[in-house]
């Protein structure tokens, strides 16, 4: 029995339409739309989405689990079957001589786990909204888009076909423009929602180019499924074709278009720009689109499209060095920023370049399994970072607090255990995933990918030690001002950092080779495996995983000493109150640097001569275009005379002309 | 003088329409114009006519038939050309076809 899958994307979509109408209705009055019901709504429909993907998740294994019930209790012997995802078709959507699709949804392992955790995270992060929110005037509006977003998001996740997914993935880019830039009376926020936007447009134009490319390898006779193209790519029967250079050539061309496009969504070299700028959004947005899920769409399609990126070595390599590149930058850009939600912004980028790496060097699982961690201590580290926020009535940078785990114990403790899990101290989270990736990159990738993501391990540990001295542990520096209003955040927000915080302790042992624990790895392996199958296996040979978890540890601890005694020598300036220094500034916005140059002025030029030069000859084209069609119409004007005995007796010499050749044709 | 030829019966209704579409094409003025329409009209029962005697039997009978229906058109069309052409008058105090070249005023 297939689960009504298109309730997924439906119920947050239903409270999108409610709270939508509440801020349309609501806003003219006195007080505002009711806070009460649109806090109920918006919580209420995505949550009701989260308990369904679980009740979905458990029938995916229903029948393989009483066929094992069976075996185990009657000692039989019967074959046990495969999990088959649920699929289902709602209409057809597209439909030509050449190209059919069809619109529909499709819940697999991968999918089922991104869901659980799309769905329960952001439940937890718009009750977070509600407290959080609860003194803007715009909260049913704020809902309304979280609502929105969330739809968008599942339709990504839950899409039978790139098509779809492509869908849902512009769909929480709008969502992301308009949360960006929901405190629209600042234009500084406009203008950083617009970024986004923009930024998001190029890599979506690559992902566009890529599918086309993709449908032209695959021939007209494949339907754009995820579970044809993947069925295509796995079939022997076109190792050969595939093999053949143009083919291969397409593939590579192909796959670095859709690499664009991860590019763009996941934030990572070279259109980064856009993701510290997106902080200008109310936090829990931050955390939810800008940490936990849909930054980490690209990885999802990475994982997704794992058989048309295994056919494509070059496309590999690029992602490899792409994520170890953008892993590196973005954890030195986070040792110098200020502003707390910055920090957290570029140890995101790390965190995705750690993700990206994992892909490309053949490990989609342990890339897939960083998502699944990175989304609880990221969600937990913004949504404290947001609780510190609020209990300083606005104050972002991390130089005007300190020691606040007195002040704010609660939030301390939550974001203690997210601290825990990025820097990798043992048995948190991030020390499962990201040893994980460590230890797939020196097997598979080579010890140059490695000593970088070690090196960023340790600059992870330095600037997330910074961030949690100078919030929590160092001399308070507050302001009078903040400091009298300081209070801890409502309940609304603590519940879900508590969760978090928990689950950032935890959630690693979904997957612990160590403890024989290998939940996540065993669904992965239907949607990954043959393409990691493919790049060759490599979980064996090498340094033992003890020695190189042992490895990883060190390199926190170290990170962790380093930032205790660059604190203690005084080198965090924290007592400083002027902008980035010059090397800072020059090195965090490199890339803008870069689209300057390599993107933005060239456009410039081009829009210069198009208006300058391109547009005034159309102009002159159209207007002698135009002109010549004045002359021929007032020539042909003549013969329509108002004058009645002119048209009889053009209507007789027409009539003559007729019969004449009629009586010609006879004769 | 023998008996009249079918095809010099022919022949005057050709001359007779001719005529008719002339006064309708030269003449401005509307009184004459009608007058005209009558000419091409009896040309056309005209050749009817003479066709009928060249026509066996019952085929020859329509030919005498049609001429009977086209009078009486005739003469509603003169009726109601007449009663139009004193409506024009009155809102135009003219009866020169040149003049109205204008739908509406």
């Amino acid at each position: 029995m297939t689960p009504q899958l298109w309730l997924l994307p439906a119920l947050p979509f239903i409270g999108f339409l409610i709270n939508g109408g509440l801020a349309l209705f609501g806003s003219r009055t006195e007080s505002g739309p009711s806070r009460g019901l649109s806090g109920f709504l918006g919580v209420l429909f995505p949550l009701v989405s989260f308990i369904l993907v679980v009740l979905a998740w458990q029938g995916l294994f229903l029948e393989r689990e009483s066929i094992l019930r069976l075996n185990h209790d009657l000692g039989l012997g019967l074959a046990i079957p495969q999990v088959k995802p649920f699929v289902q078709v709602l209409w057809t959507w597209i439909q030509t001589g050449e190209l059919n699709v069809d619109f529909g949804f499709r819940f697999d392992e991968l999918t089922g786990i991104m869901l659980l955790f799309i769905t329960g995270i952001g439940t937890l992060i718009h009750l977070y909204s509600v407290g959080y929110m609860a003194h803007d005037r715009g909260f049913a509006r704020f809902m309304a888009y979280m609502n929105l977003f969330l739809a968008n998001m599942v339709v990504l996740v839950l899409g039978n076909g790139p098509l779809v997914t492509f869908m849902g993935w512009e769909g929480v880019g709008l969502c992301s423009y308009l949360l960006i830039g929901f405190w629209h009376h600042d234009a500084s926020n406009g203008a950083a929602a617009k970024k986004a936007f923009l930024v998001n447009r190029a890599g979506d134009l690559g992902f566009l180019l890529g599918l086309f490319l993709l449908w032209q390898i695959l021939g007209t006779g494949t339907p754009l499924t995820y579970e044809a193209i993947a069925t295509w790519f796995r079939d022997p029967v076109h190792a050969a074709l595939l093999a053949s250079a143009p083919v291969a050539a397409l593939v590579t061309a192909s796959t670095l278009l859709l690499l664009l496009g991860a590019t763009g969504k996941s934030a990572q070299i070279p259109l980064l720009t856009w993701l510290p700028d997106a902080m200008a959004g109310p936090t829990p947005v931050s955390a939810l689109i800008h940490a936990a899920t849909m930054v980490t769409s690209g990885v999802f399609m990475l994982a997704r499209l794992s058989d048309v990126f295994a056919h494509a070595p070059l496309t590999m390599e690029v992602v490899a060095w792409i994520g170890a590149a953008t892993a590196a930058w973005a954890a030195v850009t986070g040792l110098v920023q200020t502003d707390i939600k910055k920090i957290l912004a570029y140890s995101t980028i790390s965190q995705l370049g750690y993700m990206f790496l994992a892909a490309g060097v053949g490990a989609f699982d342990a890339g897939v399994f960083h998502v699944f961690t990175h989304a609880f201590f990221k969600g937990v580290l913004f949504l404290g970072a947001g609780s510190v926020i609020h209990a300083l009535s606005g104050e972002q940078d991390v130089r005007r607090m300190g020691g606040l785990w007195k002040k704010l114990p609660l939030t301390f403790a939550a974001m203690f255990c997210g601290w825990y899990a990025i820097v990798g101290l043992p048995f948190g989270a991030g020390f499962w995933s990201k040893d994980l990736i460590l230890e797939k990159v020196l097997l598979r990738g080579g010890p140059a990918l490695y000593l970088v993501a070690l090196a960023t391990a340790v600059i992870t540990a330095v600037y997330m030690t910074r961030l949690m001295i100078l919030v929590f542990w160092s001399k308070p520096r507050l302001s009078p001002d903040a400091a009298s209003h300081i209070h801890e955040s409502p309940l609304a927000m603590q519940i879900p950092m508590w969760i978090l915080g928990l689950g950032s302790l935890v959630a690693g042992f979904a997957w612990a080779d160590p403890f024989h624990l290998d939940w996540f790895s065993r669904h992965m392996s239907e949607s990954v495996g043959p393409a990691q199958a493919l790049l060759g296996a490599g979980t064996g040979g090498g340094p033992s995983a003890i020695l190189l978890e042992s490895v990883g540890v060190v390199a926190s601890l170290l990170g962790i000493l380093v930032a205790v005694a660059l604190h203690r020598s005084g080198k965090f300036h924290e007592n400083s109150t002027g902008p980035l220094s010059v090397p800072a500034r020059a090195w965090t916005f490199l890339f803008d640097g870069i689209h300057g140059v390599a993107g933005i002025w060239p456009v410039r030029i081009l829009s210069w001569i198009l208006d300058n030069i391109v547009q005034p000859l159309l102009v002159g084209f159209a207007r002698v275009f135009g002109w010549c069609v004045e002359m021929a119409g007032g020539a042909a004007r003549m013969a329509q005379t108002p004058r009645l005995r002119w048209n009889l007796g053009l209507s007789v010499l027409g009539l003559v002309a007729l019969l004449l050749l009629l009586a010609r044709n006879i004769l | 003088m023998g008996d009249l030829q079918p095809i010099q019966l022919q022949v005057l209704a050709a001359i007779l329409f001719a005529l008719g579409l002339a006064t309708v094409m030269a003449r401005r003025n509307l009184f004459f114009v009608l007058m005209g329409v009558e000419l091409m009209l009896n040309a056309a029962n005209l050749s009817f006519l003479s066709w009928s005697r060249t026509m066996p039997g019952a085929v020859g009978l329509e030919g005498q038939l049609a001429p009977i229906f086209a009078i009486a058109v005739a003469a509603a069309e003169a009726c109601v050309g007449l009663a139009m052409l004193l409506s024009v008058f009155r809102s135009r105090e003219s009866l020169d076809t040149d003049a109205f070249d204008r739908m509406k005023e």
